[in-house]
């Protein structure tokens, strides 16, 4: 860690299970503030598993249950008592596959602001609307046809729409799911670069299957392996000369 | 060590590796041919030599064919990453040794054989010892032997004191040594050091193979004894 590294997120013991079989085994991490932390490792891992708890998406999976804790700043995420809408908020998430809602460019940004009632006039809102876009480097393209639809946008540019819509409730977190595996690769850079300018402002923990991805745009990144976290540290070091050599294995391509 | 799933890459790893022991093969005879037309001042050797560098410096080019591809096309990591930049690196320090060897047999007109008996006994010694540790090196290299390449690191020293012995001997002789031999005698300076840099290059090897096992950079394993290194 870092000296003077300030943490934004701390997982304590975390375990989770679907029904009766274990998809987290007690995992504990630490992800530092405005830096990109990315979790790798092989399919069913349980690395979106584990970025899904901190945001309690899994509280939709009926058979899941998530035992141990884990702190976005000093708030306990699963504490029954908070609301997961408003802790959504502060921790947004964007998806794999672009899920823009079936409404226009504006209103998509301008839902978050308007449910959680960020903003008290439409001049506001729009101010809200364009700054996101501006943020997520979409307003160029968009600016002139903000009330075609989302859903008719390229799919790098819906993606970025998302992370548009994410930070518009002005979130303290993103978390990311594959968000490129969709996209080619022009796309994939031009949110490649947004997240690295994002991550000035915000705390971003991104899924991803590329290693490549990873190495490029991550200041730390966490190996996972049959729900455990297998090794955590700077990127540099995990790409360059990890210290179990089951990381080696995976990133070499040698796994199994 | 466990196999890549993809077989290409694992074998386009397994023939750099053997690129780099042939060409290391190749350098380490030019060394010893080098050295021996020097010291036996056997002038026929020349082309020999000659040809024999033209072979290794076709064989640096084509390991850097090799790991060109490699870089670009596989997006290699951890150990595969070091393993073929050090490859890189050995193959520019066997080029340079090849090189070395190259330039000894070119003195071989030098007439060492004529010389002082001990200039010509410090230099086979002087010799024998860096064409050792760059054989060494192309064993630690084959095997993966930390130890012994970190033992190659270690013995510098002692080449190193042997070649201040034979500089401080050339030293001497060169006050006392009539105008029409001063070329010779600074020849002989040159050749001294070439024959060093071999056991130098060497180590750089050893440092390199033990960066792409353990990813540990050796950094001043080297004790400096050669003040008189330029």
């Amino acid at each position: 860690m870092e000296e003077n590294s300030e943490i934004k997120i701390d997982a304590q013991n975390v375990n989770v299970f679907y029904a009766d079989k274990q998809a987290i085994d007690n995992v504990s991490l630490k992800v530092e503030k405005s830096k990109i932390t990315a979790l790798i490792g092989p399919s069913g891992c349980g690395k979106s598993t584990f970025l899904r708890c901190i945001n309690r998406m899994n509280d939709v999976i009926p058979s899941c249950r998530v035992e141990g804790k884990i702190l976005v700043d000093e708030i306990d995420v699963n504490n029954p008592e908070l609301d997961p809408v408003f802790l959504r908020a502060r921790v947004g998430m964007v998806f794999q596959k672009p899920n823009p809602f079936p409404k226009s460019i504006f209103d998509n940004i301008a839902y978050g602001p308007r449910i959680h009632g960020l903003t008290n006039s439409k001049s506001e809102l729009d101010d809200i609307v364009k700054e996101s876009l501006v943020r997520a480097g979409l307003w160029a393209e968009v600016s002139d046809r903000l009330f075609d639809q989302g859903t008719g946008l390229s799919g790098g540019q819906q993606q970025r729409l998302c992370i548009a819509r994410a930070i518009a409730v002005n979130p303290e977190v993103i978390l990311m799911d594959e968000p490129c595996s969709a996209l080619d690769p022009i796309a994939t850079a031009k949110i490649e670069e947004l997240m690295m300018n994002l991550s000035q402002n915000y705390t971003i923990v991104i899924v991803t299957h590329s290693m490549q991805q990873a190495a490029r745009i991550s200041q730390k990144t966490a190996f996972f392996h049959l729900g455990q976290l297998i090794e955590m540290d700077t990127t540099d070091k995990i790409f360059t000369n990890p210290n179990n050599p089951k990381t080696q294995d995976y990133i070499t391509g040698r796994f199994g | 060590m466990i196999k890549h799933t993809l077989s290409n890459f694992e074998e386009a790893l397994t023939e750099l590796k053997s690129s780099v022991s042939k060409m290391g093969g190749l350098t380490e005879k030019l060394c010893k041919d080098g050295l021996s037309a020097f010291i036996a001042s056997n002038i026929d050797m020349v082309e020999v030599c000659n040809q024999q560098d033209k072979v290794i410096d076709k064989a640096e080019r084509s390991i850097n064919d090799q790991t060109y591809k490699l870089l670009a096309l596989q997006a290699p990591m951890a150990i595969d990453l070091r393993m073929i930049i050090s490859s890189l690196q050995i193959a520019s320090c066997l080029e340079r040794c090849g090189d070395y060897g190259r330039n000894l047999a070119r003195r071989s007109d030098l007439r060492l054989s004529e010389a002082s008996p001990s200039l010509s006994s410090g230099m086979k010694r002087l010799g024998d010892a860096a064409i050792l540790s760059l054989h060494n090196s192309l064993n630690a290299h084959a095997t993966g032997n930390v130890e012994l390449a970190k033992q190659i690191c270690s013995g510098d020293t002692e080449i190193d004191k042997i070649y201040l012995s034979i500089f401080s001997k050339l030293i001497k002789e060169i006050r006392d040594v009539p105008e029409e031999r001063i070329t010779q005698v600074s020849q002989m300076f040159l050749s001294a050091k070439n024959i060093e840099r071999i056991g130098d290059q060497a180590t750089n090897i050893a440092e390199l193979i033990i960066f792409a096992e353990t990813g540990e950079v050796i950094e001043d394993s080297r004790i400096k004894i050669d003040e008189s290194a330029l």
